[in-house]
């Protein structure tokens, strides 16, 4: 057992988690605890429910337009492919599960370790693939700022070295298992003030511009 | 127990012979010393061809003097080596060396036990084996373990001087072990924290396996030299691979099959112990090969999880059921301590925002805005 | 160290295809000895140990088909039972030794005109020549000592 895997597994992932918690809880309360907006123009006739128009758009937006379905497709469906096998992943793995279970103090089934890395695996190359297409991608690339490559790459890391010491590659599985905690520290850090944070506030921002949407301009 | 005693305190006349004469006044072949020669090749993964070399200069070496000494330790080591037979093979190598000194096993006592110790050193100057168990005291001097009016430290340098090499037979002597263990209130250290000009061997574990000891002994008496260590100085033909990887509860590790108590389906239909703190993916020695008591059996096909005994300070790595992938300690407070600063800071910071912009609405004189119908304006 | 040497999956062994792996290495040595034997006499012999190697009881059992059983047969009684038999084929043999609790400790493929430890030591041959004129001596005396008590009847 590595000093290394002792500091990873002690006083980094206490530090990292806390600043997960803290960062997580400070943003979504400061967000939530914010004054109502001023809203000078009159709401469009015959506007439907609020909830209705949330909900609405957060269905609307799982699938692409049909106007920009050719052009949407592989983010669309890159996208859902990594996100599914990022959450195989991280939820279904054994080792991970009696991690959560330890914080959160209760755990679930896990899935078979193959099966996960087959996940793992999925999720490394589509993730890749997001990262090469945001880089090829003209339009994209001017959109993009450091916050993506950020949340992308430290996305990345985790699951590379995951997969490396599941399968026992490289280095010796102290070192491969500290690293990967490590990794996961990093991107705990990062998590709660850059565009990770989506997690949390995916549906949120989509109810929101929703509802705005819904209110705003005339009806056709 | 008589057998033991009268091949490990062979009188001292008899070191005048080689082995091999020694060996055939008491009747035991060639072929015999052959036959150890190959198990020690094998056990060592020396190539086969190896032990025929091994015995012919295993019969022509004189016996080999032997100082052993017991420092803050629980004997367990011993206790392993010299119940580790059935009269058979391994015993073999207590008519190999000539233990002149093991204040666990000697007859004498007293004075008269020193005095052989330094009459070995003396006669055996630059050329016998040190080995100890237990681990050594620093702090106040190191007046928390003494025999004879010496401490440990000063009997380990005394007699470190003059040896050819050291072997630190177990974790105290290797790396501390248990006397270390937080807060280590003796300031105990393992043997290479203190002699730094000498080869050391560690053979960990809590106690060794009673093959690695006898096969580390054999290497260095036979071959003359010391065998391929890692980087925690341990022989590589035993502490080269991990544990998990020659388990044989490995394929149910393999496909995500978990014991979760040790009295649940799982564990009755013995599958892998990772959940119940099994640091066997951590853990580097022999225990999955060569098993215990003779090839019986080994903790995990026991039913219970590798507590990592032949690692530096397994004793404070947090729990032994912890499983490797959760954090060592502390993190429920830390994340409840967490939790509240970070409410307790987003409530105080919006209450100040809050604050500010009713100043500047009311700087601007503009009216309070009415509430718009739309009751999912705010966030 | 079990019965079944070298095996950490007992629960499910199958054949890794180790055993016919061996044949092809067996007889290289095998023509090498041949060879060496045209020019003389010689002692040579090459040891593949099979506890060394990740082979399966299935694996060893296999391999032991494949060799046969040849005409000798041998038991060394030392420090527990060694079996020694040639296999179908001249020159190869296996040695198995055994401790004393008869759990396998060394199982070898040795490859010679014979393992040396059928073979007699020098060092055990000149102990003998001294213990059997010992022997030999005692009986003399015990023949005079006993003709002595004749004489004196």
């Amino acid at each position: 057992m590595s000093d290394l895997l002792d500091f990873a597994r002690g006083p980094a992932l206490q530090v990292s988690v806390m600043i997960f918690i803290f960062g997580v809880l400070y943003r979504l309360i400061s967000l939530f605890l914010t004054p109502k907006n001023f809203i000078a123009s009159p709401a469009r006739e015959n506007v439907k429910g609020a909830f209705g128009a949330g909900v609405g758009e957060i269905v609307r937006r799982m699938i692409p337009d049909k106007e920009y379905m050719r052009k949407e497709m592989f983010a669309f469906l890159n996208g859902w492919a990594f996100h599914i096998g990022l959450a195989i992943t991280v939820f279904g793995l054994a080792g991970h599960i009696m991690f959560f279970k330890k914080i959160l103090g209760f755990g679930w089934w896990n899935l078979p370790s193959n099966f996960v890395m087959l996940a793992g695996v999925i999720t490394l190359f589509s993730l890749i693939a997001s990262l090469a297409h945001r880089l090829t991608d003209p339009v994209l690339r001017k959109l993009s700022t450091l916050d993506d490559y950020l949340s992308g790459g430290l996305t990345v890391l985790p699951v590379a070295t995951g997969l490396l010491a599941t399968m026992h590659l490289g280095l010796r599985y102290e070192t491969l298992i500290a690293i990967h905690i490590l990794s996961v520290c990093i991107f705990l850090i990062y998590f709660p003030f850059g565009k990770l944070m989506h997690a949390f506030l995916v549906f949120v921002t989509r109810a929101k511009t929703g509802v705005e949407m819904a209110r705003k301009g005339v009806k056709l | 127990m008589a057998k033991l005693f009268k091949n490990m305190f062979a009188t001292s006349e008899s070191t005048a012979l080689t082995l091999g004469e020694e060996l055939a006044q008491k009747g035991v072949s060639r072929r015999q010393i052959l036959k150890f020669s190959s198990y020690v090749a094998a056990l060592m993964a020396l190539p086969a061809s190896y032990s025929t070399a091994i015995a012919e200069s295993l019969s022509k070496a004189r016996r080999q003097s032997v100082i052993w000494l017991s420092f803050q330790e629980c004997t367990g080591c011993t206790e392993s080596i010299t119940r580790s037979f059935s009269p058979s093979l391994e015993d073999l190598i207590f008519d190999f060396i000539s233990l002149d000194y093991s204040e666990a096993l000697m007859n004498v006592s007293g004075s008269a036990a020193e005095a052989a110790r330094k009459q070995a050193m003396e006669e055996n100057k630059g050329k016998y084996i040190v080995v100890v168990e237990g681990s050594i005291p620093l702090d106040k001097d190191g007046i928390y373990s003494v025999s004879g009016g010496h401490t440990n430290l000063d009997v380990l340098k005394e007699v470190a001087k003059d040896a050819m090499a050291i072997i630190s037979m177990g974790t105290c002597a290797s790396f501390g072990g248990i006397p270390a263990a937080h807060p280590n209130p003796t300031g105990a250290v393992g043997v290479h924290e203190i002699i730094k000009d000498k080869p050391i061997i560690n053979v960990p574990g809590c106690p060794p396996i009673p093959e690695v000891m006898t096969g580390t002994i054999a290497f260095l008496l036979s071959l003359g030299k010391i065998p391929e260590l890692d980087h925690l100085g341990r022989p590589k033909a035993f502490y080269g691979d991990n544990i998990h990887d020659r388990c044989y509860r490995r394929p149910f590790y393999e496909r995500g099959e978990f014991a979760n108590s040790f009295d649940d389906e799982g564990a009755r239909k013995g599958y892998c112990l990772f959940n119940l703190g099994c640091k066997g993916p951590v853990t580097y020695n022999a225990c999955a090969t060569i098993k215990w008591n003779g090839g019986v059996s080994f903790p995990i096909q026991s039913g219970h999880g590798c507590l990592g005994c032949s690692e530096p300070g397994f004793w404070d790595k947090g729990s032994f059921y912890s499983p490797l992938s959760t954090p060592t300690s502390g993190l429920g407070k830390a994340a409840m301590g967490a939790a509240a600063v970070g409410t307790a800071g987003a409530v105080v910071a919006s209450l100040v925002q809050r604050k500010r912009r009713e100043n500047i609405l009311k700087a601007a004189a503009v009216p309070k805005p009415t509430e718009t119908k739309l009751g999912a304006d705010d966030e | 160290m079990t019965k079944a040497p070298s095996s950490c999956h007992e629960n499910d062994v199958p054949l890794t295809g180790l055993s016919i792996a061996l044949l092809p290495e067996i007889i290289a040595h095998l023509q090498d000895l041949a060879e060496k034997l045209k020019k003389g006499p010689v002692f040579a012999q090459e040891i593949i140990s099979l506890r060394g190697l990740p082979m399966t009881r299935e694996d060893i059992e296999d391999l032991d088909k494949h060799l046969g059983h040849g005409e000798v047969n041998a038991k060394v009684e030392v420090a527990g039972n060694s079996d020694v038999w040639e296999t179908s084929y001249s020159g190869v043999w296996r040695v198995r030794h055994f401790g004393t609790d008869d759990r396998i400790l060394v199982d070898d493929i040795v490859i010679a005109v014979i393992p040396e430890i059928l073979m007699a030591h020098k060092d055990d041959i000149s102990a003998s020549v001294l213990r059997m004129n010992d022997t030999i001596l005692n009986l003399q005396q015990d023949g005079i000592a006993s003709n002595q008590t004749k004489s004196l009847d």
